[in-house]
């Protein structure tokens, strides 16, 4: 399995996709802040702040989410359908050890892009103005806040590529699970006469729930989750519950599957 | 038994209640360049997938190198290079990176080892373009290429002239004869070409609608299509009856058609039409024939069995 992961990292990090995705994500920092510096003297305009900078990110935390499952599709979209995955098979790598080096390669490549992305978006915030509520210590406790969720979204991103030749189909049942599913529980917890309450409560603990009810990040105001220890302890323990669901439907779906 | 590099044992494989295989037999002996013929649907593929791993066969088993079982077939397949259907490749990696990634994946020393094989394919040239500005033959030497990576001992070939230009398919068939005199690599190959397949392999193996109908070498194939003369006369019977009488060691029958076939024959073709003639017979039609791996097929698929 190493000489897979080894080899799906050359692949990675020689990818245009990757590059280009570093490069966006870096241009999309810089200009920004970039907007901001320019406009920050400007008589009225209250946004020229490293909090508003911050807040960005902070009031956002399932962008994490979002980045961490677009590399799994940029990298294993076409997995299938170009042959590359049945040729690893037929050297003799297994089904698991393909998920696992997947999801591992993923993760080290979503590691790579914040570690090149947040010294820029730090930096180039540490030219604005240092004033308002929200600060890069928020900032960089949303990362391990929010590290294992967004590990949990690239999984059921990869199984779910795995699972269905079609990328916007996977994408697609991927909203679906992260952003839609969250929300109907939670509403068919509040409609049912009988066991809505314990519904209510495992749908409190989806990440598309929970995340927004104890999060308030504003001009005026910076009110995150991971601010308290319970609020962190859930984020921990809803992002391994989704490691766990997740790597386990990965397992059961795709150990035995015909490609 | 146990000296098969490949060995299927009534192997099954049904895609939800549509069986694509039935209880399929096969061996695949050490060092032979074993030729798999059968139509569209007659289940190569699936075959052949079988024993890449793509697939779970419903029933049966499968060895490699004397192997079975899950962990062991995976182990094995590390001695195997596969190509199946189409050349598995990233079309936005160039021909070197390709290879490069294949080399580390196969955990293969040597970063020279992929030009190496670029140069015993004929791809070198094409090192820096991108695999999908490739042409379908150039594909297909890539997908060879990635085959060979690690000096695999058994080659599983799925079509492997598919896209080729003829000059391409005479280099083909050189490398892969030399592969396995020299290295004493097996290989497993299909196609549609059966001409190409009797020039390259030493044993067929014929499949229609997921039955292998037989399997056959070489030796045997040209033993069972020997040469045969096609006479057709004005009276047949008269001429069935000299032929009993003058050549009874000719092994001829009538065909449905009413012409006399003479298979192996001994004779000067000459000799034949001389006997017609000395009788008052009148020839209609002489025809000497040579029967090839098509012929042999066709029979097999028609009802046939031991003959062309």
């Amino acid at each position: 399995m190493l000489n897979y992961i080894k080899s799906e990292l050359y692949r990675a990090l020689h990818s245009k996709e990757i590059h280009g995705t570093a490069i966006g994500l870096l241009a999309i920092i810089l200009s920004m802040n970039l907007v901001l510096f320019l406009m920050k003297d400007v008589e009225h305009f209250r946004y020229g702040s490293a909090s508003f900078s911050y807040s960005m990110l902070v009031s956002v935390p399932m962008m994490y989410c979002y980045v961490a499952a677009d590399v799994a599709v940029m990298l294993y979209e076409s997995d299938r359908r170009n042959g590359t995955m049945g040729n690893s098979i037929a050297h003799g790598i297994s089904r698991m050890q393909l998920f696992a080096g997947k999801c591992i390669v993923c993760f080290t490549v979503s590691l790579i892009l914040l570690a090149a992305a947040l010294p820029v978006y730090i930096g180039s915030a540490s030219l604005l103005h240092a004033q308002g509520p929200t600060t890069a210590q928020d900032m960089l406790l949303e990362i391990p806040a929010m590290s294992l969720i967004a590990t949990g979204s690239l999984i059921l991103a990869v199984v779910l590529l795995d699972l269905f030749q079609n990328s916007f189909f996977s994408v697609l049942t991927w909203l679906t699970v992260m952003l839609l599913l969250p929300k109907l529980l939670q509403f068919a917890g509040m409609l049912l006469p009988f066991g809505g309450d314990a519904l209510t409560d495992a749908a409190m603990w989806m990440p598309a729930n929970f995340i927004p009810a104890g999060t308030r990040v504003n001009m005026s105001e910076c009110v995150t989750i991971w601010d308290t220890g319970a609020g962190m302890a859930r984020c921990l323990l809803s992002g391994a519950a989704g490691i766990l669901v997740f790597g386990l439907a990965g397992v059961l779906l795709l150990r035995k599957r015909d490609i | 038994m146990n000296d098969y590099v490949i060995e299927a044992r009534q192997i099954t494989k049904k895609y939800r209640s549509v069986p694509a295989l039935n209880q399929v037999n096969l061996g695949v002996q050490p060092g032979s360049i074993y030729g798999l013929i059968g139509d569209n649907g007659a289940g190569k593929s699936t075959l052949l997938k079988l024993l890449a791993g793509h697939i779970f066969p419903t029933a049966g088993e499968i060895r490699l190198f004397g192997q079975s079982g899950e962990r062991e077939l995976r182990r094995c397949r590390r001695q195997m290079g596969v190509i199946i259907e189409h050349p598995g490749f990233f079309p936005n990696m160039t021909v070197e990176r390709t290879l490069e990634y294949y080399r580390i994946q196969k955990g293969v020393p040597g970063r020279k080892k992929a030009e190496q094989i670029m140069e015993l394919v004929g791809i070198l040239e094409k090192r820096r373009e991108k695999c999908k500005c490739l042409s379908l033959g150039q594909k297909q030497r890539l997908g060879l290429a990635i085959a060979l990576l690690g000096e695999p001992a058994l080659l599983v070939l799925d079509e492997p002239v598919n896209g080729l230009d003829p000059s391409g398919i005479v280099e083909l068939r050189a490398l892969l004869q030399r592969l396995n005199t020299e290295k004493r690599i097996t290989i497993l190959l299909s196609s549609h070409i059966l001409s190409e397949l009797q020039q390259t392999a030493t044993m067929f193996g014929f499949l229609s609608g997921g039955n292998l109908l037989d399997e056959i070498s070489a030796q045997e194939l040209r033993e069972k299509c020997a040469d045969r003369l096609d006479i057709a006369v004005e009276d047949r019977e008269k001429y069935a009856a000299l032929l009993a009488k003058h050549f009874p060691e000719e092994n001829w029958r009538v065909l449905p058609e009413g012409t006399i076939q003479i298979r192996g024959f001994r004779r000067e073709p000459g000799a034949y039409s001389r006997l017609a003639m000395e009788h008052g017979l009148c020839i209609l039609k002489l025809e000497r024939r040579s029967a090839s791996l098509e012929d042999y097929y066709m029979n097999l698929k028609n009802g046939g069995k031991t003959s062309c």
